[in-house]
Formats: C-alpha cells, structure tokens, sequence
C-alpha cells in the first residue's frame, strides 16, 4: 500500500517492449506506428541487406529503402502530429459548445 | 528537358568546401541522434561519411583540410560525450563509430598488414598523401575513454538492481526456513512489488546487448562489455554475501545457483559463452557452493579446500564463520573446522583480500574489424541534413 506504484508500471511498459522488439514492429497496425518502430524495422532491414552482401545493386537498394523508411518516419511523426492537433481542437469546440449549451439553457430558465 | 544520364561513376570520396567544416560536424556529430532510419539501417554510417571526406582532403593533397576536420571530429565526439555521457545510447553510439572511423583508417591507409581482407577496388581507396598512424593512436585513446565511460554507465544503471535481484528476491519458494525479518514484507507477492528481481536484471542486459548490436558495435568489443558487465554482478553479489550474515545459508547457496545458471542461460542464448563473462562469476559460483557443502569432518575441509581455488583464504573463513544454519537438521560450523580450514590453507600463496574491487576495468583492446562494405556505394541520405556535401 505505501509503496509507490511508479516503478511497476514502469517494469510493465518495458516488458511489454522486450515482447514486441525489432521484429514485432512488422507485426503493428500501420495506425499505432511510432518512430521508434520505424527505427526498429529499419535495423532488421539493414541486418537483412547487410546478409546479401556488397553487391552495388543491393547497396543501391539499400539506398532506395532508407528514402521509403525516411518518408514512413515523416508519415509516422507527422500523422500523429496532426491527429494530436485536430483531437485537441475538435475537445476546445466540444467544450465551447457545451459551454454555450449551459449558457443558453440557464438564461432559457 | 532531362536527358537520361547513365549514372556516374564514383570514386568513394565527398567533397564539402572549407567553411562548411562546422556545419558538417554539427549535422554529422554533433546534433545527430543515435536512433534514426540511416544510422540504424547502415550501422557505422558517420563514420564512413567522414572517412570518405578524409579520402578527398587527401586526394586534394591538402594537409591543412586534413588535420583541420580530423581535430573536428576528435572534438566533437568529446563534445557529444560530455553533454550527453550519461546515456548509454549515445556513449554506445559513438564508441562503436570512434571503433569503426579508427577501423577505416586502418582499412585504408596503405599499409599491407591492414589490406589483407580487402578487395581490390577497396585497395584502390587507399589513402595517398599522408600518413595518419599518429591520428590512429589519438583515436585509440579517444576509444578507451569512451568504452570507461560506457562502463560508468552501464555500472550506475545495474548498480542498484544487482543485491535486490541476486541476493534478495526469493526465486524458489520454501526452501528457505528463515522467516522473513524486520523490513522485509510478509508475503512474497508483496514483496515483489517495487523491489528489483532476476528478471529486472535480464532484462536490462537484453537491453543494453540489444543496443550494442544495433550500433554495429565489433562483436570482440560486445564480448568484452559482457565480461565487464558479468564481473559487476559478481562482485556485487559476492562482496553483499561476505557483508550480510543473513545471507549465509544453505537456502541463498542455492538461490545464487540458481541465480547464475539463469546469466549462463543468457549467455548461451546470446552465443557469448566465449566472451570470458562466465568465468568472472567463479568466484561467486564457489561462495554459494560454499554454503552448500557438508563442513564437518576433515574430507569436508580438504573438499573445501580443493573447491575453492578462485576464492581467498579470508572469503573463505569469512563464510564459514557467517554461516547460518536454516533448521534444526544443521549445525552451526565449528571453530575447529574453521581452524582445520585455515591450516590447510596456509601454503596458499594468497592476497588477504576480502572484498573485490567492483570498479575494476578489465582492460579493452579493439582488434581489427575490416568491412566490406564499398565505398564509391556509398549515397548520402537526405534526413542527415548534409546536402552541401557531394560526392565525388
């Protein structure tokens, strides 16, 4: 009881990271992406790539897939961002109406 | 109108114009995460990049541009690492690209003993003009200051996880007879609450192994980050035991046992078992055998005495004379058979040692670790921010 329930928690949240680890971001719904998987998915390509070699086609390869990973870490970063910007507007209006709603309601009295 | 144009063949080099030198250390150094797409799809990347920008001072033949962007580099990373040395990501990050920037002056510097494993287009990079050996040795040293402070690091995080998960939390129900005392809480589920367990302590291992590894880190020098992370647990663990009479008995032998055979466990899964790491633990692995055995007759003593070939005569009779027994079926060891002990050992040529030094450093060594990867492949990702850099 008088034990502070932080560092549970905290032990819970890394537990359930060693789960999923570099290989269980493949596995996530595109929607709960986080750039930290991003970053994962692209440590599992690299040792992947790296395994096939140093043929210039697949270093050009290579190449090509830190651009497509660059732009998911965009994509991720961004939709986040945006969702987070519109969830936080679409709250203020919600209140604002309920507000008014009060308001109105009151003076109808 | 864009003509189509068969791609140029490139030599492996980047060019950027001398005032630019800040703004590339910056990007490349200073301000760069140790977790992004680029770095962590091609381990090592900043330390190509500024070796390939190395390769075209030198072509240039200019020693000024040379020693201007080595001195650079050298400050930076001694930036980076004091701002921010007490996270392992980033102390991990620039260790493992000190070790591979230090590797590629090696690769090409012209020197055969380095050129062994090269193919012949990678002889062709070799640099021309100068001679860096003496940069190498700054390097060097610039890596084993950073690999001490890896070790601070990784020290202070298992500091604290190590007596509560090793000694303290119960993996074994009912075997101890000792009911719980004073702080300690009543019912075990209780008790795992807040406290540190095995479990805690394999975790973070996992944790650590598997940043090393993404950083690209030479598999020699993750070994010896293990060993010296192994050598931590035992000491601790070791030095607790020869501190704590309540942690002297049959019960806690076979906790750390069990303790141990969990880390051998790890070690195996992780394919470290010639890593040195399993053997830092011996001393540790006897003290709990120690609690275990029969210490009555004189065959127990000599048993004893063969037994505990990595332990000192004073961590020896430490135990003994800790030893607490956990029900009436013990008895409580002798000062005869203390004594018996003793002389027996007294031809030991040992150190009066009782505690270990748990700031030990084994000594690192960074052995060669050519790459193959090509350089002339080499392509600039735009996230690093260094498009006034090209590619020559």
């Amino acid at each position: 009881m008088e034990e502070p329930p932080l560092r549970e928690e905290e032990e819970e949240e890394e537990g359930e990271g060693d789960e999923a680890g570099p290989e269980g971001a493949l596995g996530k719904s595109p929607f709960q992406l986080t750039a930290e998987d991003v970053y994962d998915i692209s440590y599992v390509m690299g040792r992947e790539l790296m395994a096939l070699g140093s043929d210039p086609r697949v270093t050009q390869l290579q190449f090509k897939i830190v651009r497509v990973l660059e732009m998911l870490e965009t994509l991720v970063n961004e939709g986040n961002l945006t969702v987070e910007e519109l969830r936080m507007e679409r709250d203020n209006l919600r209140k604002e109406v309920e507000g008014l709603r009060t308001e109105g309601s009151a003076a109808g009295r | 109108v864009n003509i189509p144009r068969k791609e140029k063949d490139f030599q492996g080099m980047l060019e950027y114009k001398k005032e630019d030198e800040q703004k590339l250390v910056k990007n490349l150094i200073l301000e760069l995460k140790p977790r992004g797409v680029a770095v962590n799809l091609i381990p090592g990347l900043p330390a190509y990049i500024l070796f390939m920008c190395v390769r075209h001072a030198d072509y240039l033949n200019d020693d000024q541009k040379v020693r201007s962007l080595l001195t650079s580099t050298i400050n930076s990373i001694k930036k980076v690492l004091k701002k921010r040395g007490d996270d392992f990501e980033t102390v991990s990050f620039w260790l493992s690209n000190t070790c591979r920037f230090l590797h590629c002056l090696k690769q090409y510097s012209g020197e055969e003993g380095f050129m062994k494993h090269n193919t012949s287009r990678q002889n062709e990079h070799c640099l021309t003009n100068f001679d860096l050996a003496e940069y190498r040795q700054v390097l060097s040293d610039l890596a084993i200051q950073i690999y001490q402070q890896l070790v601070r690091v990784l020290e202070n995080i298992l500091q604290p996880m190590i007596v509560s998960g090793m000694l303290e939390h119960e993996t074994i129900q009912g075997v101890s007879g000792v009911k719980p005392t004073g702080l300690r809480k009543r019912t075990s589920s209780i008790a795992d609450e807040g406290t540190y367990t095995l479990d805690s302590i394999l975790r973070q291992l996992n944790s650590f192994h598997s940043v090393l590894c993404q950083h690209g880190m030479d598999p020699e020098l993750i070994k010896q980050v293990v060993k010296q992370m192994f050598y931590i647990v035992g000491a601790v663990t070791l030095n607790n035991l020869l501190l704590r009479k309540d942690m002297c008995s049959w019960s806690k032998g076979m906790q750390i046992r069990y303790n141990v055979s969990q880390l051998e466990e790890w070690l195996r899964d992780k394919n470290l078992m010639n890593s040195g790491a399993k053997e830092t633990l011996e001393p540790l692995i006897q003290a709990a055998q120690l609690l275990q055995v029969k210490k009555k007759t004189d065959d127990d003593a000599e048993a004893i005495c063969s037994m505990c070939s990595a332990l000192t005569t004073a961590q020896i009779v430490k135990v003994l004379n800790l030893y607490t027994p956990v029900n009436e079926f013990e008895e409580r060891v002798s000062v005869s058979f203390i004594r018996t002990i003793q002389m027996r050992l007294r031809d030991r040529k040992d150190s009066p040692q009782l505690l270990m030094d748990a700031k030990h450093i084994f000594p690192v060594t960074f052995p060669f670790n050519p790459s193959s990867l090509a350089l002339e492949t080499i392509q600039i990702p735009a996230s690093l921010g260094l498009g006034f850099i090209s590619r020559v």
